[in-house]
């Protein structure tokens, strides 16, 4: 697949993943996404800090540091309204793929 | 982060790159935190947690290149690692930059000069509708332009309805004095009409121009802001001061700007032409340039039909010696286009010519800076390979590369701008032309930025390509090969050489141009013009004609002035003269043999007693003036060799009379010719590069004075040494007057050939400029050759070759570029010399010696530029070489 899809679809799991859980940081983001797609989907970390940085230039989240419970420092990120918006439309170009790739498949 | 905090963080790089890095580092720990509570060992749990997390200086990099400001921290470190890569090979850096500054440099200079003289629009409002009404032959329109009678003008004045404005203003005028604080000056006033500065909407800096109320004062001027600012001292009361010109009291109206200019430069002052000067009142004599402002919607051809017409009605009017009008219609012509005519034939033609030749230059050094950055790229694909190997992204290589070429680029193209400068300044100081008004020679910033981009880009693309194919190429086979490996392909060799082939074709080229020039320049000045040019003094004097009405006033004043300055010590000799040279294209008749009429065509010259002898002109028949020609006596003439052979072949004209004018003509006497001179060579206004030995009369001075005279005064001394003494005498004959255009006759025949000079020494310049890019080519391509076959070579001295044979490998190979080149370059020269046909002078265009000369420099110089490659092949080390891969 190329690049660009791969990378939307790291996206759309970012996006996803603070839509849900408010404020995170990116080792919380990569345990997030583990865990909720039952251990299926395994973000690669060499991926992720590029992406999250893209994604706030873009100006789909925000980041401060604060402390984590272990008294950590770690620098945390959280969805903007654009960012909700942009979450909605990469949801939404994503089930236009699955739809198009099962109909495909189905067509033998 | 906010951008506010972006932008700051422009400055504290450092933080930003600390942040990624704490960013980066909390995430291990987190995983290590958790590996250890799922049980691993430490060490355990931190090579997990790295394995996992991949190679954090490669993370900090990816994340770096998405962030803005960071970019330009990297952007940064790549200029200064590029700058000290660049310090590394001084050769190859210096050789970029100098070959990219002077491509720049020139062409940029060359490209602002031909701007400002061809392509500037002139400085005058609706400088588009400007135009300039000449006369010319009816029959053969264009071939010659002369001034117009005022008396057409006023015709053309009062009805014309082409013309928004239309103005007169003519210089066929003679200098006239000025008393200023009681010293006279020499003062250059130019008759001009009431519309002249309203038809260009030029305003005056103090007082006013031309108003209508004007015409009732006698005289009017209204000054140039040099001669305002330099001659009179810059006086702030000037305006509405009554100056004394001539004898009479003239009025200054106004001064114009510093900035306004018109032809010809020289102009002082331009005075209002009155109904009740003298230039109204014989409006058939008084000559003028003529200017118009077209109304718009008017094309050339109705404005030319609908003052021929006018002109035509008022013919009749005119006196029969001006019968040549008849024959006469007006042109219409735009102004911009006239003013480089007026400043000489040949200006645009030699500009453009210039140009094609600096293009070339530019095409030169771009090749030579692509061929280098090909080179030096090339070889540095096996470091390309390491560097990928160890993680370096395509992007980040293929940045790098671009910064380097660039920092190239901006350090050739500064240095260029220097170069441009500093030739621009040069060439305002020689100041070989005279430009249009409002020329100012500066550096255009947009020819500039498309200059410089083109050499930029030459850097960047043939810096860049190579880079972009090494960062796809498969790393093993890079790595084990030898140093310069996959990049340096025979394709790429190729490529080199072909370049370097065009570059001596090119240098060829500019080679015979120049040598042209050159050989034309040397030839004309060496031309003996057959009189004396060296050690003559030379000035003028004007006699107002208030003080001089008469002819025996102004005959009376040469003799003595011929005699006083005689009398100093160091004059040997001196002479008067109406002008320096014969001029001008008089009609003629022989008495008895109307067939021998001519309409035009003769040249004339009033001349003191001893100025053939004085000026080295040989008498081949009869004899020169002496104090026996006197105004009442016969008047006589002396003819030259032309003139003989075309009136008079194969019979000896003395005895015979002449009259400079048709033969009914009662105002012109009938001339007796008592001598024969030589013919001596004077310049066309028609034809920039020869001479012309035109049919020429002499009268004596007594016969036929003249206001406006020639001084000529033969001696070893310096103008400065005698100019002090030699005003001295002349104030002592008549106080009010003044020596002017204090000069040498040499100095005025090298004024001539400054552009021809121009020319030479600038084709010249490129020339050798041209030759140095090639030979710099040549040596790369050559260097880069010995270097890729150093093994071939190595091997071949192993197996039995001598240094001899190595020798004459690369001596062959270079050759064969030369002679490739060099057969190239006579292709194209033979085409496109012929764009220098009227350049030239005293050599033909297809003038074999000179690409036979041309093409043996080149080659030698070829031969000469391959030594060192060659040297250092056949000094090869077949063992050391054979060791190091």
């Amino acid at each position: 697949m190329p690049r660009t899809d791969l990378q939307g679809t790291l996206d759309l799991l970012i996006l996803k993943t603070l839509s849900q859980t408010g404020e995170l940081h990116g080792y919380g983001i990569v345990l997030h996404i583990q865990q909720a797609s039952d251990e299926l989907l395994r973000v690669e970390e060499g991926s992720l800090y590029p992406a999250l940085h893209r994604m706030e230039q873009s100006g789909w989240v925000s980041s401060e540091w604060a402390m984590t419970e272990t008294k950590r420092k770690a620098k945390y990120y959280k969805l903007t309204a654009a960012g909700r918006k942009e979450l909605e439309r990469a949801q939404e170009s994503f089930e236009q793929l699955v739809k198009g790739v099962r109909a495909m498949l189905r067509y033998a | 982060m906010s951008l506010l905090s972006r932008i700051s963080n422009l400055f504290s790089r450092a933080k930003l790159a600390q942040e990624i890095d704490d960013e980066l580092q909390s995430h291990i720990e987190m995983r290590v935190a958790d590996n250890v509570a799922a049980g691993m060992s430490p060490e355990e749990a931190r090579r997990d947690a790295l394995l996992k997390f991949g190679n954090p200086m490669v993370m900090r990099e990816r994340v770096a290149g998405v962030d803005v400001s960071l970019n330009l921290d990297i952007f940064f470190t790549d200029i200064q690692y590029a700058i000290r890569k660049l310090c590394k090979s001084p050769g190859f850096s210096i050789t970029v930059i100098m070959t990219l500054a002077l491509g720049i440099g020139a062409n940029t200079a060359v490209f602002s000069i031909v701007n400002a003289v061809l392509l500037r629009p002139l400085p005058y409002q609706n400088a588009d509708r400007l135009v300039v009404v000449w006369q010319t032959d009816a029959a053969h329109r264009g071939t010659g332009a002369w001034f117009n009678p005022y008396r057409e003008f006023e015709e053309w004045q009062r009805g014309s309805r082409s013309f928004e404005k239309l103005a007169a203003m003519s210089w066929a005028t003679s200098g006239k004095t000025l008393l200023w604080h009681g010293k006279p000056i020499s003062l250059f006033a130019l008759p001009a009409s009431t519309d002249f500065f309203s038809m260009l909407g030029a305003e005056a800096a103090m007082g006013r121009t031309f108003s209508e109320n004007d015409v009732h004062n006698p005289c009017t001027l209204v000054l140039a802001y040099p001669y305002w600012q330099q001659k009179l001292g810059a006086p702030s009361d000037i305006v509405g001061q009554s100056l004394t010109v001539d004898h009479s009291a003239c009025v200054v109206a106004g001064v114009m700007p510093k900035e306004f200019t018109f032809y010809p430069k020289e102009a002082n002052a331009w005075s209002l032409i009155t109904p009740a000067s003298a230039f109204a009142q014989k409006s058939w004599d008084s000559m003028t340039g003529v200017f118009g402002l077209l109304r718009p919607g008017v094309n050339y051809a109705q404005a030319e039909a609908e003052l021929n017409a006018m002109e035509k009605r008022a013919l009749p009017e005119a006196p029969a010696s001006l019968s040549l009008l008849s024959s006469a219609m007006p042109i219409v012509l735009k102004l911009q286009d006239n003013f480089t005519w007026l400043a000489g034939r040949n200006l645009r033609t030699g500009l453009l010519v210039l140009l094609g030749a600096v293009g070339l230059v530019l095409l030169m050094a771009c090749l030579n800076v692509a061929n280098l950055m090909l080179g030096r790229t090339m070889g540095q694909s096996r470091e390309m390979a390491i560097r990928t190997a160890l993680g370096s992204g395509r992007v980040r290589l293929i940045r790098q590369m671009l910064t380097e070429s660039l920092t190239l680029a901006v350090c050739g193209t500064a240095v260029g701008v220097f170069l441009a400068l500093l030739m621009l300044r040069w060439f305002r100081s020689i100041n070989p032309v005279e430009l249009p008004p409002g020329s100012v020679i500066s550096l255009d910033w947009r020819i500039l930025l498309f200059v410089a981009s083109l050499g930029v880009s030459s850097v960047v693309i043939f810096g860049l390509f190579p880079a972009w194919r090494a960062s796809r190429t498969d790393l093993n086979s890079v790595l084990k090969n030898s140093e310069r490996g996959i990049g340096a392909s025979a394709s790429a060799q190729r490529t080199a050489q072909a370049l370097v082939v065009m570059q001596i074709a090119l240098s060829l080229m500019l080679f015979v141009g120049a040598g042209l020039l050159v050989t034309s320049l040397w030839k004309m000045a060496s031309t003996r013009l057959g009189y004396r040019t060296n050690q003559v003094l030379t000035a003028t004097i004007n006699l107002p004609s208030e003080h001089y009405a008469d002819a025996d006033a102004k005959s009376k004043f040469a003799t003595n002035l011929v005699q006083s300055i005689s009398a100093l010590p160091g004059a040997e000799a001196v002479a008067i003269a109406s002008n320096f040279t014969p001029m001008g294209e008089n009609p003629l008749s022989v008495e008895g043999d109307a067939s021998k009429f001519s309409t035009g065509g003769i040249a004339t010259q009033s001349i003191s007693a001893n100025f053939l002898g004085a000026m080295q002109i040989p008498l081949f028949r009869g004899r020169v003036f002496d104090t026996r020609d006197q105004k009442n006596t016969q008047q006589v003439a002396i003819i030259n060799e032309a003139l003989a052979n075309k009136y008079f072949p194969h019979i000896d004209p003395i005895g015979h009379t002449i009259k400079l004018s048709r033969a009914d003509d009662s105002s012109n006497p009938w001339l007796t010719i008592i001598g024969v001179v030589a013919n001596i060579k004077t310049t066309s206004v028609f034809q920039e590069m020869g001479y012309v030995e035109q049919p020429t009369v002499y009268r004596p001075l007594a016969q036929d004075p003249s206001a406006s005279l020639a001084l000529m005064v033969i001696t070893e001394k310096g103008p400065l040494e005698l100019v002090g003494e030699m005003q001295e005498r002349l104030a002592s004959i008549d106080h009010d007057l003044v020596l002017g255009d204090l000069g040498t006759m040499q100095a005025r025949q090298s004024a001539a050939l400054s552009q021809p000079r121009f020319r030479a020494v600038l084709f010249g310049g490129f020339a050798g400029l041209a030759l140095l890019l090639a030979v710099v080519g040549l040596y790369g391509v050559l260097a880069e050759m010995v270097a890729q076959r150093t093994r071939e070579i190595a091997i071949r001295m192993a197996v039995g070759a001598n240094r001899g044979t190595v020798l004459g490998i690369i001596l062959r190979k270079a050759l064969a570029l030369a002679v490739l080149g060099t057969a190239l370059g006579v292709v194209a020269s033979a085409i496109a010399v012929r764009a220098l046909a009227g350049m030239l002078y005293g050599v033909h265009p297809e003038n074999a010696s000179m690409f036979v000369l041309a093409s043996v420099i080149l080659t030698l110089t070829a031969l000469a530029a391959s030594w060192s490659p060659a040297w250092r092949a056949a000094n090869v080390d077949p063992i050391q070489a054979l060791r190091t891969e």
